[in-house]
């Protein structure tokens, strides 16, 4: 099915086009031929752009039939969640009181992958403005599991990491609130990276909780992750809170050795933890001390207080930031004669239950009278949480924990309970609220051949430390070979 | 902690949602067993006396301290220049009711009969 001359990983793709072994223009097509085999199976996207993607890869092929040099993404397609704008493209935030918006303008992160070369064969589903564990919260479609298509592939940028997963684009971008890149890529078996909050500028990605949301990549190699990384991060004007200094340089040979990483072990008992998620997290800690690591036990801070503090901060920024939605500006109106009824008929047609509920949540946690005991008791425990983590990161480079509690759940198990849902993001949310980087990788499958995630966390601003240490690890195992069976048979 | 009907439909006046009976009826069951689980919060109370933002800022002093290699962030100014940005009609385009120079509205104040 797919064109067998070109090859699948970003970095392949790049470099192909640049040496002049195919064309851009190849390169879209044969994506477009592999998004049409296993769409119909995944429904990974809520837009399609093949069109713009060929017209950019002609223009990317006449830019070097004129002699000029290729950026470092040249021809390489890259997944955009529906959260970030594409100047002229759909961006829905897979939420109706989107539902025919057209971006104005593209994100910075788009504009520089644009730059360096990269196309947009089409934006990816989610779950409603990225609120949720599974995209089920989607307003428009449901996106299959890869592994298993009875099976949630993840949340919330569950198109993202589906669309990697199945091999239908070698890397995209999701947006990480709560664990929103890494628990998806966990129970599809990818890369994830949620960056340092500030590493990527926000310019251009829908607001969801501004102190708490950071874009990053999924890819199917180390390689691949920090390319599409090291094109994105760095300063942006136009984001206040982006950082100022570009991230370094990754040694891709420096390893693990004598690297102190912190394990947790006494987490793997926790009442709802897979054993063989458990097993997998034993047995990778085994593997870094094999390459070279020491690794540390050591006392987590409370989970259930991380999940607690979360669920009322990204509530009360969520409820301010949806305030915008009112039918006004954008989006589809309920007509009123009286204006404040427009308001609310409007966002009561246009929200789903669990935008509606987070936003019920985040009014009641900042309301009159409420206000210290919810929010402002949740930004203490912020600040609590940050020097518990200053005291891990004083003695320790890394942390090992597992991404999810469980591999890959099937459709409508947690639907009907908001809080177990909730606690699929038990061993993410705490970095969000800290603001540091963590980096889920595919470590192990179950017995019935889900993948299960590891998720490796470090100090603000040392993504080069997580790129290190899942080299060295992707180095050493075979977990993130294997395929999904619809995939392997498009790619043969 | 449980929160009564009353006070959920008071929260849906703020957040300006018309909700209907039966998801008044849900949301104040969900929300009663969420801010039941918040309790778990007091594990992280603390005598902590600054209360701050973005954790950029908060950690500045911890990225000092643990890694001195890495530069601590700080805001960045840019100059106060004006730049490009969207014009009245890309602003205005997406809306759902308009003329040439504003979104369109029902009246917010009536007109006084003479």
């Amino acid at each position: 099915m797919g064109n067998s001359i070109i090859p699948f990983t970003a970095t392949a793709i790049a470099a192909g086009v640049k040496h002049g072994d195919f064309t851009a223009e190849e390169v879209a097509k044969s994506t477009i031929q592999r998004i049409e085999a296993i769409e119909p199976t995944i429904d990974a996207f809520l837009h399609l752009l093949p069109e713009r993607a060929i017209s950019a890869a002609r223009t990317l092929d006449a830019a070097r039939a004129r002699g000029e040099t290729l950026g470092a993404m040249a021809g390489v397609p890259v997944g955009l969640k529906d959260n970030m704008c594409l100047a002229g493209a759909p961006c829905s935030c897979a939420s109706k009181i989107l539902d025919g918006y057209l971006a104005p303008y593209d994100a910075t992160v788009v504009e520089r992958l644009a730059g360096a070369g990269s196309i947009f064969p089409g934006k990816a589903n989610l779950d409603e403005f990225a609120m949720g564990s599974s995209t089920e919260n989607s307003g428009y479609k449901t996106t299959k599991n890869p592994w298993d298509p009875t099976c949630v592939p993840g949340g919330s940028s569950g198109g993202s990491a589906a669309a990697v997963a199945s091999r239908m684009v070698p890397v995209s971008l999701g947006s990480d609130t709560g664990g929103s890149i890494r628990q998806p890529a966990a129970l599809c078996g990818v890369y994830g990276l949620k960056p340092t909050y500030g590493r990527v500028s926000r310019y251009g990605l829908v607001a969801f909780a501004s102190s708490l949301d950071q874009i990053g990549p999924f890819a199917t190699t180390i390689d691949d992750l920090a390319l599409i990384y090291n094109t994105i991060a760095g300063h942006d004007p136009r984001d206040s809170t982006s950082h100022a200094e570009a991230p370094g340089a990754f040694d891709p040979a420096a390893g693990v050795k004598g690297k102190v990483i912190a394990f947790p072990e006494s987490v793997l008992d926790r009442p709802g933890l897979s054993k063989e998620v458990a097993a997998a997290t034993r047995a990778s800690a085994a593997e870094f001390e094999k390459l070279g690591a020491r690794i540390e036990p050591i006392d987590f801070p409370d989970l259930d207080a991380g999940i607690a503090a979360y669920y009322l901060v990204c509530t009360a920024e969520a409820s301010s930031n949806l305030a915008r939605y009112d039918g006004v500006r954008y989006g589809p109106r309920v007509p009123s004669k009286d204006l404040s009824h427009l308001y609310a008929a409007t966002r009561e047609a246009g929200f789903g239950p669990e935008v509606k509920r987070r936003i019920m949540l985040g009014t009641f946690a900042l309301s009159s009278g409420y206000y210290d005991a919810f929010y402002g008791r949740a930004m203490r425990a912020r600040q609590s949480l940050k020097r518990r983590f200053a005291g891990v990161f004083a003695k320790a480079d890394l942390i090992l924990i597992p991404t999810s509690p469980t591999p890959a759940f099937r459709f409508g198990e947690k639907t009907e309970d908001p809080l177990e849902m909730y606690l699929a993001d038990i061993f993410t949310v705490f970095s969000n609220l800290i603001g540091g980087p963590a980096l889920s990788i595919p470590g192990g499958f179950t017995a019935s051949g889900l993948p299960i995630g590891l998720q490796l966390v470090a100090d603000d601003w040392r993504e080069d430390l997580l790129f290190q240490a899942a080299r060295a690890h992707e180095g050493a195992t075979e977990h993130h070979r294997r395929l999904p069976g619809l995939s392997a048979e498009v790619a043969r | 902690m449980s929160i009564s009907r009353d006070e959920v439909a008071h929260i849906g006046r703020l957040a300006r949602l018309d909700l209907s009976a039966a998801e008044m009826e849900s949301l104040t069951h969900d929300l009663g067993e969420i801010l039941g689980y918040v309790e778990k919060i007091s594990a992280l109370d603390s005598d902590t006396d600054e209360v701050r933002g973005a954790p950029g800022a908060a950690s500045a002093k911890s990225v000092q301290a643990t890694a001195p290699d890495i530069p601590s962030p700080t805001t960045p100014m840019r100059d106060d220049l004006i730049q490009p940005s969207l014009t009245t009609e890309q602003a205005l385009r997406p809306s759902a009711d308009h003329d040439a120079e504003f979104f369109r509205v029902p009246p917010v104040i009536e007109r006084e009969e003479a």
